[in-house]
């Protein structure tokens, strides 16, 4: 009988929030990373990626097509540290608006509040998490008490802003920005929210009671008797505002979810609802981890939004789907926009 | 928008949920429906009619199907020749085997801590356990049969019959590797040496100088010219992998030596991988067309599932769907015991293709 090395020795209870804090990663772009990105990236999914940089640095923002560009996020982005890409993307006029989960731009304040998260493992016991009071996010770990202070701050800026009525997640997360670069100095630097506020781009959210911070407004009128409520209808109406606006349209779809669905619903809502042909996006780039074949949207090609009207059937050569986790495609795009 | 479009031809009928329906009832229902679960219901109307069709039927067989307890499901797509001709892995004829030897696989989890599970030389195949020492044992059984045989090369197609013929004597139990030795249904392993097959042959070898000798390319021959015998084949693929590979490359073969052969007629894939990796698993049918591996008229559906889940509703079904065209079905016969195979009663070369051509002008 063959003899193999016994098993490893039962496992010691580690220090959980050892490892090196997770911080928002800003691309500053490369000549190596724009030879690695049209030279190394050739075929399946590093084709499509390539591809999608291309469409973004020669169409979307050729000058000539005067594109709108959307970016939409869904799927844990800001707790993994892609809230810098979309700071430089900001910063460099290289998107209009964006659609986000309430999730990621809640997550995006503790950076502004100065939390800290850090890096984990995928493979920990969760039950002795949850006794440490360890949060997990797949390999990202906080402590409980970045929410509950979180929450804290949320809950004083609803107070102190006085706001009373029904208005647009825009105007809220404008109003919240603000707050921020008031009462934190130089947040902007760390926080998309911020930042958003101070280069002046709208941020929408497609489920604002599916959130932390939807949790804390509904707190805010149970407890207090506040009127503020986010109004999805005055959403639905901006968005389409900004469409229509545009000469060409684009966006720039991170994992799918309800936000896909929020910007591509603008263009019926145009045709469909306003009577008002807009013809549908002129360039459409997403990166996803779900697939076509389960029949979801998330995973729905740009084809199938073509018999919506989502998308214009003369540009289909101008669309791409990259199948790939955003952290590592989101981050690697945007430094070859930047050279 | 008076005029009805073509495209809106067959309403979607909601499905209706009713105590103690049959598999073959439940399929039915699900050609009304979406996705995956319409696909599925098409892969029982195409096994259908591709039993009613004068074809081959290759069964392709890749990831751990025989530890996850479908091993008896294919034993009996065997028997009842709903296939002809069974391309496995080796793990999965491995796996067989050790039941068929009177063990088992063992019910586990997929969290399990592997560290204690080595300390009891447990092996784990992601929720499912099986014993390292019934392995060594069964790897050692494989090594003392395979001394022996003659010390020449044996296709994986010869080999594994002759295991089968050797495993039912001994065992008298029912399996894939004895039901394809029973039924004279012949089975090719491509990467027999990626198995425990493999590594129970390499022990032979050290035993006895010149045992344990595959000859891997003259199962190419012989399963290109089972082809050209038999130009109209049809493919079952579960999983992917070689197996997939190694059926489809068996029409691009034999399509060199006879004009006859145009790509499989049929062609059903039950996989969980995804065309946009690039992958030969994953790959679409549309894709294999553009080799020439299947048809291009060819009646095809793809079911992004995994095998646990359709095989066992698509057998159950078939098993009350298809049983008369099962007794009306020309299957092809073989004689597998030997170095040459039959097929209809005619040699296949395993050396050279043009001999068949010959014979068959």
């Amino acid at each position: 009988m063959p003899h193999r090395a016994p098993g490893s020795p039962g496992k010691s209870r580690q220090p959980f929030l050892s490892g090196k804090p997770i911080r928002y990663y800003r691309p500053k772009g490369s000549q190596d990373i724009r030879q690695l990105i049209d030279e190394g990236f050739q075929a399946f999914n590093a084709g499509r990626l390539s591809e999608a940089a291309q469409i973004f640095a020669e169409k979307m923002l050729d000058p000539a097509s005067d594109t709108t560009i959307g970016l939409t996020m869904a799927g844990a982005l800001t707790p993994a540290g892609l809230g810098g890409c979309v700071i430089e993307l900001m910063d460099r006029g290289l998107v209009d608006f964006v659609i986000s989960t309430g999730a990621n731009l809640y997550h995006d304040l503790h950076y502004a509040l100065n939390f800290t998260l850090r890096r984990g493992s995928p493979f920990l016991n969760d039950v002795e998490l949850y006794e440490d009071g360890v949060i997990r996010i797949y390999d990202v770990l906080f402590p409980a008490t970045v929410l509950l202070e979180t929450d804290a701050y949320i809950r004083a800026f609803l107070e102190r802003s006085g706001l009373n009525e029904p208005i647009a997640s825009s105007e809220f997360h404008y109003r919240l920005g603000l707050d921020l670069l008031e009462r934190y100095p130089g947040c902007e630097e760390h926080s998309v929210v911020a930042r958003a506020a101070r280069a002046g781009v709208p941020v929408y959210t497609s489920s604002p009671g599916d959130s932390s911070i939807g949790m804390n407004v509904a707190y805010h009128e149970l407890m207090n008797g506040s009127r503020l409520m986010i109004d999805p209808n005055k959403d639905v109406n901006e968005i389409c505002a900004i469409v229509l606006a545009g000469r060409k349209n684009g966006c720039v779809i991170l994992g799918g979810g309800s936000p896909k669905n929020f910007y591509l619903q603008a263009q019926p809502t145009l045709w469909e609802v306003y009577g008002i042909p807009k013809g549908g996006n002129d360039f459409f780039i997403q990166i996803t981890t779900d697939q076509v074949v389960w029949g979801g949207l998330s995973g729905a090609t740009p084809a199938e939004a073509v018999s919506w009207g989502k998308v214009n059937p003369g540009v289909l050569p101008d669309t791409v789907v990259a199948y790939c986790d955003s952290t590592i495609a989101f981050a690697r795009e945007k430094l070859k926009v930047k050279t | 928008m008076t005029k009805k479009s073509r495209f809106l031809q067959t309403p979607i009928e909601p499905f209706a949920v009713e105590p103690g329906l049959s598999a073959d009832q439940l399929l039915a229902r699900m050609e009304r429906i979406s996705f995956q679960g319409r696909n599925l219901a098409t892969a029982h109307r195409i096994w259908q009619k591709m039993l009613q069709d004068d074809v081959t039927i290759f069964l392709g067989m890749a990831g751990a199907l025989s530890a996850g307890g479908l091993r008896l499901i294919v034993a009996h797509l065997i028997r009842e020749r709903y296939v002809d001709c069974l391309v496995s892995t080796g793990a999965n004829l491995y796996h067989d085997l050790h039941e068929t030897r009177g063990q088992r696989h063992y019910v586990g989890s997929p969290h399990a801590d592997d560290a204690a599970l080595a300390e009891d030389r447990i092996d784990r195949v992601y929720d499912t356990y099986a014993s390292e020492e019934e392995f060594i044992s069964n790897d050692n059984w494989i090594a003392e049969f395979a001394c022996t045989l003659e010390a020449r090369p044996y296709t994986t197609r010869e080999l594994l019959h002759l295991l089968g013929g050797h495993l039912w004597t001994t065992t008298g139990r029912d399996g894939i590797l004895t039901a394809a030795f029973r039924a004279n249904v012949p089975i090719f392993c491509p990467a027999i040496a990626d198995s425990s097959i493999g590594m129970g042959l390499s022990q032979a070898r050290q035993k006895k100088a010149g045992a344990g000798y595959i000859d891997i390319i003259g199962d190419i021959v012989e399963s290109a010219n089972l082809v050209i015998r038999r130009p109209r084949t049809a493919s079952v693929v579960l999983g992917g992998g070689t197996p997939k590979n190694f059926i489809n490359q068996a029409t691009v073969q034999a399509e060199f030596y006879s004009d006859a052969v145009g790509g499989h007629r049929y062609a059903l894939q039950i996989v969980t991988d995804v065309p946009h990796f690039g992958g030969a698993s994953g790959s679409s049918l549309e894709e294999a067309q553009s080799w020439g591996k299947l048809a291009t008229d060819s009646d095809k559906v793809s079911v992004q599932a995994d095998a646990t889940i359709a095989l066992p509703l698509l057998a159950t079904a078939l098993a009350a769907s298809a049983r008369p065209f099962l007794a009306a079905r020309r299957k092809p016969t073989f004689t597998l015991a030997g170095r040459v195979m039959t097929v209809d009663g005619l040699t296949v070369p395993h050396e050279r293709f043009e001999e068949v051509n010959e014979s068959a002008v």
